[in-house]
């Protein structure tokens, strides 16, 4: 019965992304339990949604994550989370020839951040810069590049358009995620022998599965004992993990949304937008 | 005796040709498609997955606007006693509203065809200015590109090859 499928969320900017959780449900449906997928223009959406119990678990964003378990006051339960959003990092770029060595040396100068609500190309840096002593909207002229407003820095353009405004040099630095930066260094996005990480900030993790206080915790945990049944060495899940960026799906934590919180309490965002 | 150039008294049949098409979805997921002597099978209006391998309704549209438009040309260049030696096409359409197609909540609305822009390749034997007034004169034969430039944006180019 339909009835029975467990509803989950998912965040979607391009048509294409459905046929991933297309997938992802054929495979569920192949594991015996059946799930229905709901799609969001945008987390604040997607977070409402699973206030109303629209759908039962959402596929958050760090961000979306905060704001649900803030509504919840804490009770919302904590899923999986793909391998690769666990211990990330937000680089700071400077270009080479600008002397810039230090975040010390950003002090008056312009940083080009992605859009207004993305956590790793704005709050959480902002965040760093300021218990680095560099506080925000005194120490250095914020320059945002709002891609996507909404989906919480999903979109890479904010992060693109902030380090193309580096290379242009219409900014003296700017912020991007470490697998951004690596992939733009390796793919010849950026030159590399121009432009410098001058700092990072400590290991922040990303998305994770979140479920409604009030769904079942035994459909949650039945539902996640198949999820991580995906195998990357078996060839037809491959090319489903492949597209949604992870070779394993991992335990959730929520200890790597620290910064986030610290972010949030500093900026005020959500209690801001 | 006058030739009557009144519309009303020109017979039916001299204006309009009729065609008729039936839809069928027996297990209500796919349509079949009857021409007066064929048929074909439709299971998606569009598809967003690159490995999807049926042609979908989009294709059909898209598909049927291309050729509609290359085969004006070699009818008419035949009709012309034009030799066209080479051609080739390239349609480019933008689908506005695909998330409301997919049923992405917050997205309300109405998808549509916003754009199709033809480039079309030609070799023929004609001068610049010969070559445009053939290729647009031509143009104005093909009853798909007729009617859809009166309801959208539709940009034919054509391009002469060397």
């Amino acid at each position: 019965m339909s009835n029975d499928r467990i509803k989950v969320g998912a965040v979607i900017y391009d048509p294409r992304v459905t046929v991933i959780w297309g997938i992802i449900a054929d495979f569920f449906k192949a594991e015996g339990l059946e799930i229905e997928c709901v799609f969001y223009k945008d987390y604040e959406g997607q977070v409402d949604g699973l206030m109303n119990r629209e759908i039962d678990i959402a596929w958050n964003s760090p961000l979306a994550w905060l704001d649900t378990y803030l509504r919840t006051d804490g009770k919302c339960q904590m899923g999986s989370m793909r391998d690769t959003d666990r211990d990330r990092k937000t680089c700071f770029i400077v270009r080479k020839d600008s002397g810039i060595t230090s975040l010390d040396g950003l002090r008056g100068k312009t940083i080009g951040f992605g859009a207004v609500d993305s956590p790793q190309a704005r709050l959480i840096p902002i965040n760093h810069l300021h218990k680095n002593g560099l506080e925000f909207e005194a120490d250095y002229t914020e320059q945002r590049f709002d891609i996507g407003v909404g989906l919480h820095g999903d979109h890479v353009g904010g992060e693109l358009d902030a380090i193309r405004a580096l290379m242009a040099g219409t900014v003296d630095a700017s912020v991007a995620l470490d697998l951004n930066w690596e992939a733009w260094k390796k793919d010849g996005t950026v030159d590399e022998n121009q432009l410098a990480c001058i700092d990072t900030t400590p290991l922040f993790d990303h998305c994770i599965f979140t479920a409604h206080p009030d769904f079942s915790t035994e459909r949650f945990l039945q539902w996640q004992e198949v999820l991580h049944r995906m195998d990357y060495s078996n060839e037809a899940h491959k090319q489903m993990m492949d597209m949604e960026g992870l070779k394993e799906w991992v335990e959730g934590r929520i200890t790597g949304f620290e910064q986030l919180r610290e972010a949030n309490d500093y900026l005020k965002f959500l209690n801001n937008v | 005796m006058n030739r009557s150039t009144d519309e009303t008294k020109t017979l039916y049949e001299s204006r309009f040709y009729d065609m008729k098409f039936r839809g069928t979805s027996n297990d209500l997921a796919t349509v079949k498609i009857y021409t007066s002597k064929n048929s074909f099978q439709i299971e998606k209006q569009i598809s967003f997955d690159s490995d999807y391998e049926p042609v979908s309704s989009m294709e059909y549209f898209a598909g049927s606007v291309l050729s509609s438009i290359l085969l004006t040309l070699l009818e008419q260049s035949k009709r012309s006693g034009l030799i066209i030696e080479e051609v080739e096409g390239v349609l480019n359409l933008s689908l506005e509203n695909p998330l409301t197609l997919v049923g992405v909540r917050g997205y309300d609305e109405e998808p549509a065809i916003r754009k199709i822009a033809v480039t079309v390749f030609l070799f023929v034997e004609l001068e610049d200015q010969d070559f445009d007034d053939f290729c647009f004169r031509a143009l104005r034969k093909s009853p798909i590109y007729n009617t859809l430039m009166r309801s959208m944006e539709l940009e034919v180019m054509f391009k002469k090859l060397i």
